[in-house]
């Protein structure tokens, strides 16, 4: 009774647990507010420039929205492109006087039709495809060798491989270079992906090792014992067994040959039509072209690494953990 | 004395071929050696003086093509029957034979008329397909062998083509650099120079960049032979400038009187240590800032909050997209007439331009924030793994004894984050100290960015000069070999 009255007639005291636990909720919502901004901000404001005119963009460099007339201008053209695929009537008699002559007034036409860029997507959907697909293709085989089968070497060879995947990608290029332009590989899309297979294999069978590592090998050897090959039970236990790992391995393998820069400059450059997106882009620079079109072009590359990303988010996650994925 | 020398060297690149081929097959390796030296000296010396042979590096695809033809062409009775512990054998020559794999590749290219209709890059994944088919030894798997042979004989079935690309893409880039950073080769000179000449090597390209010089320089003398003394009575030296200029482009830097003697600094290039010095200070501030955001992201992320997931996924968006457009949109917002100037009212030019920044360039500054906001994301998810690996009672005894928030944070949670950290640093100074495209894409090669690896491109590629390119290649590799060494030695924090 004596101590109720006591904490009446007394202010209540903040312990410092409570004074601390306080400013750590406030200081950590400031905190998500501005990592939210630094990440997200940056692509939001290419959307931005890329959606108004030039001239608003130079007058108006903190305007933060553009308006409804902006959005519809710089969609209208891509509408008529997706339509009737050109702008000229000579061309194409169905194209309206609407349609006529604006590819050069949306910073999208001018980057997908009038630099042509389509190809470039092409390069780099094929690029990431093969590279993705092969990296697999060599990586399951080799992951299943090292967690599941006794040889000498085994930790040389998985260790072995990590150690090179610390080394300079520039130190390679210029030998690489030399090699490629001697053999004629320079400027061939193959050439390229097995420069990036070297690049993606390393993680790739270190982040499928770790997983390997953590199902239990019972139900393969129970495959072994009652006839199945090597092969058949890499088919159909090992692979469905490791889906998520896989998948992984798939997305970050896709996101390096997407995003992938120097040796795709030093090795297509000369070859316009082979040209992925990452360095069309970067050509881009070099022409006269306004800075609309190249927020543009920036965010039709990042787009659909970051839907993929969005949708697959936990597997990708758990992947670039587990393989102390480069960058 | 040259005569003795070719035929050596020629007995030596014979050998190798020789030992590898019937290190495969016959297991024997001295009869490999003796017949592959032989064959060596007879192409070599003999092909190519009498002009059969066009070049060294035809002849040494010759020497490698008869090893193989004549080793096919044995009866089966010549193979040995014992085949017992060859599995180290057997990886050593899978990459072994690679190396060699790729001389043939380059000697069949070069001796292959220009308008052949195959295209060379077909040829290379013909023969690499082809070596597979032979040196992975597929009839071992059914012949009478214990089934830990076999298993061993599966494994290096499975794992060889990646060990092949993997080493075949660096083992012997890395070789050439050597050679080339030893010789004076220029982007023209690519197609027609013999890539394995030795004979004019030189450290020409190390001296370039690197070259050093600390003189005693002698006074200005009269006549006599007496110092020339000026007004004060001080002795007059030889002007360092002039000195120098003798030392092929040396330039003076600074002079020091140690004792009675007169000293000169001279350097052949006066950007190459401060380069260095800018890469090292960069890579570091980078890696701790980058681990620093990342931490402070696991901390915020370890506590559901609404929206977490969506939140989470947003961290690694600077990590996730293309360097090119996160490089572009960095540009635009920092440009004179952009976002950043706009906001804060000035006219900086952030990404080029003289100013500085607490004593740093301010394009320096700005790859430095680039870098840290690009990479934290890396950071955090590591440390958020390992955050959320630490046991809650731990969290509950330290509450129970009285610890604060702050308390828990700095005597409970970082001590179990150590292992991480030292890994986390390692990784990111590692890829930061040869980061390309970052920085070029940001700032373009300009003086106060340029960093080793932008120095390689631009002398690669805007100079042509792939001798001196290699040099710093060399260096910049051997600068990072040493640093992890001591970093290994005398710094990680010894936990997984």
């Amino acid at each position: 009774m004596a101590s109720m009255t006591q904490t009446n007639q007394t202010q209540k005291v903040w312990t410092r647990e409570e004074i601390e636990s306080l400013a750590g909720r406030i200081i950590k919502w400031i905190l998500i507010v501005f990592f939210a901004v630094i990440t997200v901000f940056p692509f939001y404001w290419m959307l931005n420039l890329s959606l108004r005119p030039e001239q608003d963009v130079l007058t108006n460099p903190t305007k933060l929205f553009p308006s409804g007339e902006d959005i519809s201008n710089t969609l209208h053209p891509v509408g008529c492109w997706l339509r009737y695929g050109t702008d000229d009537p000579e061309e194409n008699p169905a194209v309206p006087a609407d349609c006529t002559n604006v590819f050069s007034r949306s910073s999208y036409t001018i980057v997908l039709v009038q630099q042509g860029f389509p190809p470039f997507i092409g390069n780099s959907v094929l690029l990431a495809l093969l590279t993705v697909s092969l990296t697999l293709l060599l990586a399951i085989p080799a992951a299943y060798a090292i967690t599941r089968l006794t040889y000498q070497g085994r930790n040389a060879m998985s260790w072995g491989i990590l150690l090179i995947y610390m080394f300079p990608a520039i130190v390679l290029a210029i030998p690489l270079f030399v090699v490629f332009t001697r053999t004629g590989l320079a400027g061939s899309l193959e050439g390229l992906v097995i420069v990036y297979l070297s690049g993606t294999l390393p993680v790739a069978l270190y982040m499928l090792r770790s997983y390997f590592v953590t199902i239990p090998p019972d139900l393969e050897e129970a495959a072994l014992i009652d006839g199945c090959t090597y092969a058949s039970t890499i088919w159909r236990i090992t692979i469905p067994l490791a889906t998520p790992a896989i998948a992984s391995v798939a997305l970050y393998t896709f996101m390096i040959a997407w995003n992938e820069f120097l040796y795709a400059f030093l090795f297509l450059f000369t070859q316009r039509d082979r040209w992925t997106l990452p360095l069309g882009l970067q050509q881009l620079n070099d022409q006269e072209v306004p800075v609309t079109a190249l927020m543009a072009g920036s965010l039709i590359i990042s787009i659909p690494i970051i839907v993929i990303f969005f949708f697959f988010e936990r597997f990708l996650t758990r992947g670039l953990t587990a393989g102390a994925v480069k960058g | 004395m040259d005569t003795v020398l070719n035929i050596l060297l020629w007995a030596v690149i014979g050998a190798l071929p020789g030992f590898y081929v019937f290190f495969v097959k016959l297991y024997d390796t001295r009869l490999g050696v003796l017949i592959g030296a032989v064959l060596g000296v007879l192409v070599g010396v003999v092909g190519t003086s009498i002009g059969l042979i066009a070049s060294p590096i035809s002849a040494i695809a010759t020497i490698f093509g008869l090893l193989v033809v004549g080793l096919l062409l044995l009866p089966q009775s010549a193979y040995p029957d014992d085949q017992k512990d060859n599995q180290q054998r057997r990886l050593i020559t899978a990459v072994i034979g690679f190396v060699l794999l790729l001389f043939l590749i380059v000697g069949l290219t070069s001796i292959l008329p220009a308008d052949f209709p195959i295209s060379p890059g077909l040829i290379t994944i013909a023969v690499i397909v082809l070596f597979l088919i032979y040196v992975v030894p597929r009839g071992d798997f059914d012949n009478q062998q214990s089934n830990a042979q076999r298993i061993s004989n599966l494994a290096y079935a499975l794992t060889l083509p990646t060990v092949l690309i993997v080493t075949g893409i660096v083992i012997f880039p890395v070789i050439w650099n050597v050679i080339f950073s030893l010789r004076d080769i220029s982007v023209g000179d690519l197609r027609d120079v013999e890539l394995f000449d030795l004979r004019e090597i030189t450290l020409d390209n190390f001296e370039a960049q690197g070259g050093f010089r600390f003189d005693a320089v002698p006074c200005e003398m009269d006549d006599s032979g007496t110092c020339i003394l000026d007004e004060d009575g001080n002795i007059t030296y030889v002007n360092p400038r002039r000195y120098f200029d003798d030392y092929r482009g040396y330039r003076e830097t600074g002079a020091i009187d140690i004792g009675d003697t007169h000293y000169a600094i001279g350097v052949r290039n006066p950007e190459f240590y401060p380069m260095l010095i800018r890469t090292f200070m960069y890579t570091l501030v980078s890696s701790v800032l980058a681990i620093f955001f990342g931490l402070v992201a696991a901390l915020v992320v370890r506590e559901a909050f609404p929206g977490r997931a969506i939140f989470r996924g947003f961290l690694l968006f600077p990590y996730i997209a293309p360097v090119i457009s996160v490089a572009f949109i960095w540009q635009v917002l920092l440009r004179q007439n952009g976002f950043v100037n706009g906001l804060l009212g000035t006219n900086t030019q952030f990404l080029s331009g003289n100013d500085t920044f607490l004593g740093v360039a301010l394009p320096l500054v700005m790859v430095i924030l680039f870098q840290t906001w690009r990479y934290f994301p890396f950071a955090f998810l590591f440390l958020l793994a390992r955050i959320q690996a630490i046991p809650d009672d731990i969290y509950e005894a330290a509450k129970v004894d009285g610890a604060t928030p702050i308390q828990r944070l700095l005597y409970v949670t970082l001590p179990q984050l150590r292992g991480v950290f030292g890994t986390l640093f390692l990784l990111r100074f590692i890829w930061t100290f040869n980061k390309f495209d970052d920085v070029y894409l940001l700032t373009g090669p300009i003086e106060q960015t340029k960093v080793i690896p932008v120095q390689i491109f631009e002398s690669l590629f805007t100079e042509g000069n792939v001798g001196e390119a290699s040099a710093v290649a060399v260096v910049m590799a051997g600068i990072l070999a040493v640093t992890l060494l001591i970093y290994f030695r005398y710094f990680l924090v010894d936990e997984a």
